[in-house]
């Protein structure tokens, strides 16, 4: 086996190099922008209240914002990109090069059984991708427990869900299960990088509408009060837990909008909450997509194992 | 399973197509277990396609298969660990050593003999070392070659290896494969369209032509057989002499190759007949297969 593994990476050195110099970039500016977003150690009180912004305390608070909003978006936004990119790179060279150069006319014709060429190889990079890929999943975390206005984790809305944590990993492996398949099956690199890549998107496309299905439903929950619900779905329940919208508050409102006594009416009877999953069922999601893509890639792995037996090397 | 009495390779009925164009054609053949054969034929004689089929790379259309008894499709495994295949694009792996090469084939065969093949390389000075991209083309076939025979397998199929040789590198190609033959008893089966350098080195031959064989005989007796004479000489008096095909000449002059049938004179008393040479005589058969499908 290492002397398999030792040549596998020789065989794929620029796509391992490439896919693992990206992991660690990704990874370095996760960690050093939570570090940076970390130094600026803005009061919590200048997160919530504009108006004192321009105090001696909260002096650095526009900076760290913009950080947060340009920086750390960015890396999250990389991070969405990175398993996509890797498992192509990985996946479609290893059988797709070898049969475009013709080395798998040899290979083949020397090994018993191709089943296990295959699945060695697979394995040696399928373990090396999620290791690389693994480094930049958990310095994101960092970077999201870094980020602005800083929320609980455990409590809030879930967030930047799939670019952190062991999906990216989960992911990568998916997406390299597809390149691995389309390689195989079209025999050339150029056009199977092309392909999956299509595929791949079309995959996250059914994996987010399957979310939607596999996941629990959204529910109204109590998080802490702060800018974020500006960004998230909220709504307000009356004292025997029933939601509503806002519009459907003004609508049942004593006064109009903007008038002092809409907001003493909405304060006296009606709490404001977010609405969907809270933080502390992560781990309950992230199983969910995680057994998914598990499925989906072993079968798309076995797949491939299938279609080699029958498939001509050239 | 007791394989003593089967040949080496086998077809039979074998047939194949690729959409509308058929590659072979009910083919029937024996090769039997020792013997060094060469596969002659024009491109798209169906040469690669039947030696494909025997290392499980093509599934006939119709017919069968056989390597020593084992189909290569349904039993894969035990029919390929009787072959070591030298294939016609001798690829290798650009990023890998020499000695590379013969690492993986270690893990890929079981009983991969490293230490012989390694023998072989270090006698043709082919440095282990050396990155494959930078070996010459003959360099190239001979690690090839090296890890086909490495295998210790009892069949040695080689797919048009002479083609991109030089003279030299040739005679050198040949002379491994022979020495295998003697050392061992292989039988080899020899794709080739590089005709005077299969005399030497095989006992008998195969002429593929258009998806069928045209002729399969020892070299020897075929050449015996077969005489020649100018096409537009008509030849009485000899009842026992078939013509086989017409062909041209180096100085536009046509030729047409004639069969001695059984029981004819060895030497037929004609001055206007002479012994064809091999490559007359696979001239001849290549212009009747071309008869034959017009």
């Amino acid at each position: 086996m290492p002397t398999t593994a030792i040549l596998t990476f020789r065989n794929h050195r620029f796509a391992v190099v490439a896919v693992g110099v990206g992991c660690l970039l990704l990874a370095l500016a996760a960690v050093g922008v939570a570090l940076w977003l970390g130094s600026f150690n803005v009061p919590q009180e200048c997160l919530d209240n504009p108006e004192i912004r321009g105090t001696l305390p909260c002096l650095g608070t526009d900076d760290a914002l913009a950080i947060n909003e340009e920086w750390a978006g960015k890396v999250m936004a990389a991070m969405a990109v990175l398993p996509f990119v890797s498992g192509l790179l990985l996946g479609v060279p290893l059988v797709g090069t070898e049969i475009e150069t013709g080395t798998a006319t040899i290979a083949w014709s020397l090994s018993s059984s191709r089943r296990r060429w295959l699945l060695a190889r697979v394995g040696v990079l399928g373990v090396t991708l999620a290791v690389l890929l693994a480094v930049p999943a958990i310095a994101a975390n960092a970077l999201e427990a870094e980020r602005l206005p800083r929320f609980d984790l455990a409590t809030a809305v879930i967030l930047d869900f799939g670019l952190r944590g062991p999906l990216v990993v989960a992911r990568g492996l998916a997406m390299f299960s597809i390149s691995l398949l389309i390689g195989l099956a079209m025999g050339r690199v150029l056009p199977g990088l092309i392909v999956a890549g299509v595929a791949g998107l079309v995959l996250y496309y059914i994996v987010s509408l399957a979310q939607g299905v596999g996941w629990p439903a959204p529910e109204p929950f109590d998080a802490r009060p702060g800018a974020y619900f500006m960004e998230y779905p909220h709504e307000w329940v009356d004292h025997e837990g029933t939601a509503f919208s806002f519009q459907e508050l003004v609508a049942r409102a004593p006064a109009p909008l903007g008038d002092p006594a809409f907001d003493t009416w909405l304060a006296d009877n009606y709490r404001e909450v977010a609405v969907g999953i809270a933080g502390e069922r992560l781990a309950i999601v992230e199983q969910r997509e995680l057994g998914g893509l598990a499925v989906l890639t072993l079968a798309l792995v076995g797949t491939s194992a299938w279609l080699i037996e029958r498939r001509r090397p050239y | 399973m007791n394989d003593t009495g089967r040949p080496a390779l086998e077809a039979s009925r074998l047939s194949k197509t690729y959409g509308r164009n058929e590659a072979l054609r009910d083919v029937d053949l024996r090769i039997d277990r020792g013997t060094t054969t060469a596969l002659v034929g024009p491109n798209g004689a169906g040469k690669s396609t039947i030696i494909k089929t025997w290392v499980g790379f093509e599934w006939p259309t119709a017919g069968r298969v056989a390597v020593l008894g084992f189909d290569p499709r349904r039993d894969r495994a035990r029919a390929l660990n009787h072959i070591g295949y030298v294939p016609q694009a001798t690829a290798l792996y650009r990023e890998l050593t020499v000695e590379d090469h013969l690492r993986l084939a270690v893990t890929l065969r079981p009983g991969f003999d490293r230490s012989h093949a390694a023998d072989q390389l270090r006698r043709l000075e082919i440095p282990l070392g050396a990155q494959t991209s930078g070996l010459s083309v003959g360099q190239q076939l001979q690690v090839v070659l090296a890890l086909a025979l490495g295998t210790r397998a009892e069949i040695l199929l080689l797919d048009e290896p002479l083609a991109s040789l030089d003279p030299l590198a040739r005679r050198e190609f040949l002379a491994v494969v022979g020495d295998v033959v003697r050392a061992r008893g292989a039988t080899v089966l020899l794709s080739s369209h590089v005709i005077t350098d299969i005399q030497q080195a095989c006992q008998r031959l195969i002429v593929l032509g258009h998806g069928r064989v045209l002729l399969h005989a020892g070299i020897g007796e075929a050449i015996r057989q077969h005489w020649l004479a100018e096409a537009d000489v008509p030849l009485d008096g000899h009842e026992s002499m078939r013509p086989i095909g017409d062909f041209p000449g180096p100085t536009n002059e046509t030729f047409r190759l004639w069969r001695r049938e059984d029981g004819a004179p060895a030497v037929p008393d004609d001055r206007r007949l002479r012994p064809a040479t091999l490559e007359e005589l696979v001239m001849g058969y290549l212009a009747s297969g071309r008869a034959l499908t017009h």
